[in-house]
């Protein structure tokens, strides 16, 4: 079962969001995208060199990865909160 | 990922000469060198700011203070300047200047030790000597400015400032933080009281950590005492060059590192690389010119020998095109606002800034060919 095993905080320009990249046991693949995916607008480019996948979760978060690599990359709005880190596990690990 | 192909030169200069690599891990090796105590071995300290008075055409060695970064040095010239003032002054800046000069200003703004007065670019991306010269004032105690703007490359008229700053008895800070080892600067020709704040990372091929100020004279005021290593009877800081603004222990191997940098670069010619990297910039621009909704920031004079090209992608957030560029095309380059939000502002880029590819010495026509050629698929898709 895939598992985030780490949530780090990422440096940006901008200050109005909260942006994480998120860590996971194992490559992201097109079954845990999809999973990520549920109930929000995928924008997914399979024809990129490493395929590149965009969630949007209404005016809540931004999901941004690619496929193959063990991390992505999430921004939320400071109105979602810190509730987005657990919706995001959950998504993860209970959605299988 | 690790980018396959490095476009971030104007952040951080990679990959670094081997010499560079070689004398960060000889000083490593060898036993550490005290200033002033090692009796007949090679100082490296002093050798490191011979090289650096070369490059910058400084008569005297001890003119170079060495400091851990460009923002140390602005600082160290900014605070100095103002601590001598009996009461506020004027500081005339541009809206180029990176946030290492304007946060200072902003904070002696607060304090109520200056009063800022921002020259605005051209729509080529200059500021002329004519938008300095309206805001300088019989008050006017220090003009500081960029010489090539991080944001877009555009090389500002320094020379020239400098003669205006020279008749009017006003200091003059050239943050050269983008151009040093880029551009040539000859700061002995230049009239008047001359301070240059300089980056070691970047085109002087240096380690991180390591940066410099060149000083006219001895009268800028102390902003750092502490240990030094000499002159140890005295309970006040030494007040000659260039220890008078210099503390603590020295970084050795980003000396020793920033030297070798500087000799690679004298060893190539400032030209010969300056001609290089202008050589891809204007293939980069007509490259991404043929790229449909692709707008470039202005270049004066088309002269891109900072080896910088910003850009934009009209109804795409130049964040997401760098994050996509350097995770899924290996491509990496700078995204957002480059600690210039003034700039952007001038530019017309705010609030999300734009994408800024900055090529170097080990950059090849194939690098820049392959990020317009990415640009161009993100666009289609």
């Amino acid at each position: 079962m895939m598992r985030v095993v780490d949530i780090r905080p990422v440096e940006d320009c901008f200050d109005e969001d909260l942006m994480r990249e998120i860590h996971v046991s194992e490559p992201m693949n097109e079954k845990a995208m999809y999973r990520l995916a549920r109930s929000a607008v995928l924008d997914y480019h399979p024809h990129f060199p490493k395929p590149y996948f965009r969630i949007e979760k209404g005016g809540s978060y931004v999901i941004q990865g690619v496929l193959g690599n063990n991390s992505f990359r999430v921004t939320a709005s400071r109105a979602a909160g810190r509730e987005v880190w657990n919706v995001i596990r959950s998504l993860i690990e209970k959605g299988e | 990922m690790t980018a396959s192909i490095y476009l971030n030169n104007a952040a951080t200069s990679y990959p670094k000469p081997p010499s560079v690599i070689e004398a960060v891990c000889r000083s490593l090796e060898n036993p550490p060198m005290e200033p002033g105590r090692n009796i007949g071995s090679c100082d490296p300290i002093l050798s490191c700011r011979e090289i650096l008075a070369k490059v910058f055409g400084v008569k005297r060695p001890e003119q170079v203070v060495l400091t851990p970064s460009a923002t140390f040095a602005l600082n160290t010239a900014i605070f100095g300047l103002a601590d001598s003032w009996p009461q506020a002054r004027r500081i005339v800046a541009t809206a180029l200047e990176h946030n290492s000069v304007l946060r200072p200003l902003t904070h002696l703004e607060r304090t109520g030790r200056a009063e800022v007065a921002i020259a605005e670019p051209q729509s080529d991306g200059q500021v002329s000597v004519d938008a300095i010269e309206s805001l300088c004032g019989e008050d006017t105690g220090l003009i500081v400015m960029t010489h090539a703007s991080n944001v877009t490359g555009c090389i500002q008229p320094v020379e020239a400032i400098a003669d205006l700053a020279a008749s009017r008895g006003i200091p003059l800070l050239i943050d050269a933080a983008q151009s040093a080892g880029c551009l040539p600067l000859d700061v002995s020709g230049l009239p008047g009281r001359i301070f240059v704040a300089f980056a070691g990372h970047k085109g002087l091929y240096g380690p991180s950590g390591m940066g410099g100020l060149i000083v006219p004279d001895d009268r800028l005021g102390q902003t750092i005492v502490g240990g030094t290593g000499v002159r140890s009877e005295l309970l006040h800081h030494p007040e000659n060059l260039p220890l008078r603004h210099e503390a603590g222990t020295m970084n050795l191997p980003g000396i020793a590192g920033l030297a070798a940098g500087a000799e690679f670069l004298v060893e190539k010619g400032i030209q010969s690389l300056g001609s290089q990297r202008d050589r891809l910039v204007k293939r980069l621009r007509g490259n991404l010119l043929d790229v449909e909704r692709v707008t470039l920031s202005p270049l004066f004079e088309n002269d891109g020998r900072a080896g910088i090209v910003s850009f934009h992608v009209a109804d795409m957030d130049p964040g997401e095109l760098g994050f996509i560029l350097h995770e899924s095309f290996g491509i990496e380059l700078r995204a957002g606002l480059h600690c210039a939000p003034l700039a952007h502002r001038a530019l017309g880029s705010m609030p999300l800034g734009s994408l800024r590819a900055s090529v170097g010495c080990f950059n090849t026509e194939s690098d820049v060919d392959q990020l317009a050629e990415a640009v161009a698929v993100l666009v289609k898709s």
